[in-house]
């Protein structure tokens, strides 16, 4: 019998220096295992952690009920819909602004409120009222003649100017 | 019973849950440390579980499948934890052993103190095959299945991992 042990295994390949790092691990390995002979579980868990997370985990993935499978181009549709309807009742109804432009008020509405509430004393001071007297409608051209200013000046200072005058 | 049959075998995911959610548990456990954590991670891993049951095409074991999910996750989380923390890889592993002494539900002593300070300086991928080969005690050929890396590779990862925990506890 052959005793050349490379002759026996010649059909046989091995890696390069597999023998040097068989020593090398072997010998880590038991080093390590002279450390820690027996394996521990050195963490723990609190009582009955695996009878409940089992409920959690079954509960949490238990479908609640049936699922509607929307799609993008739906979506936006509805959502379109949705915003031009809202723009057309604001158009129409506009339920939040209510406040009203003073532009849009015509002068007669605001003039008739002012008579007909009687308001006048409450927005204007005495003067303020002179002075609107003093320059509006009562010296417009269609009232301008002789008899009405003849009625509107002070009996007194015609009398007056007549004496002065003789 | 060939794969297309098998593929028709329906999976109950009431039975998964039963069946791997300890197993699941102990490996995100040793990945993310607190037991508050731990329990995040494996209920977000059956969430996933649940979202692509029906995706699940029977090529590998259910369980390597699992293990995938919950090694992603627990590698996720980690990584959100530490941006949020503005730690630096290392001051984050210090964060979690300190934060262990005063875990209610660590019991180990000095030295499985030590073994998990060791462990949690390895790097992610040398942490994830000692985990799996030296707790989870999973072949090297569902490690490769599981992490998608040639099994030579893993018995070099786990080799280095044995020697830098040995260091570390020895003092070396």
């Amino acid at each position: 019998m052959k005793s050349d042990k490379n002759n026996t295994n010649e059909h046989f390949n091995i890696p390069e220096d597999y023998f040097a790092s068989f020593e090398n691990r072997l010998y880590t390995e038991l080093k390590f295992q002279e450390l820690y002979p027996i394996k521990v579980n050195a963490f723990s868990v609190p009582d009955a952690y695996f009878e409940k997370v089992q409920t959690a985990i079954i509960s949490k993935n238990t479908p609640q009920g049936k699922l509607i499978n929307y799609d993008f181009k739906t979506l936006t549709k509805a959502f379109a819909a949705l915003a031009a309807l809202i723009a057309l009742v604001f158009y129409v109804v506009n339920p939040i602004d209510n406040s009203i432009d003073f532009e849009s008020i015509s002068v007669s509405s605001i003039e008739n409120y002012l008579i007909d509430e009687n308001q006048l004393p409450y927005y204007f001071s005495d003067e303020e009222l002179t002075t609107i007297e003093d320059n509006t409608s009562i010296f417009d051209e269609q009232f301008v003649n002789e008899d009405v200013i003849y009625e509107y000046v002070d009996q007194e200072i015609i009398k007056g100017s007549w004496n002065a005058d003789q | 019973m060939n794969k297309e049959s098998l593929n028709l075998v329906e999976i109950k995911f009431e039975d998964l849950v039963s069946e791997y959610k300890e197993r699941m548990y102990w490996h995100i456990r040793r990945m993310v440390i607190s037991h508050e954590d731990a329990d995040d991670v494996l209920q977000n891993t059956f969430i996933k579980v649940f979202k692509n049951l029906d995706k699940f095409n029977g090529d590998s074991q259910i369980y390597t499948w699992l293990y995938r999910i919950a090694t992603n996750e627990s590698l996720t989380f980690i990584k959100k934890r530490q941006r949020t923390t503005h730690l630096s890889n290392e001051d984050f592993q210090e964060s979690l052993i300190s934060n262990l002494t005063s875990d209610p539900y660590f019991n180990g002593d000095d030295a499985q103190l030590k073994l998990q300070q060791a462990i949690d300086t390895l790097p992610a991928k040398q942490k994830q095959v000692f985990i799996m080969k030296y707790y989870d005690e999973l072949q090297y050929n569902e490690i490769s299945e599981i992490l998608g890396t040639s099994e030579g590779a893993l018995k070099a990862s786990y080799h280095h991992a044995v020697k830098k925990i040995t260091d570390h506890v020895t003092g070396n």
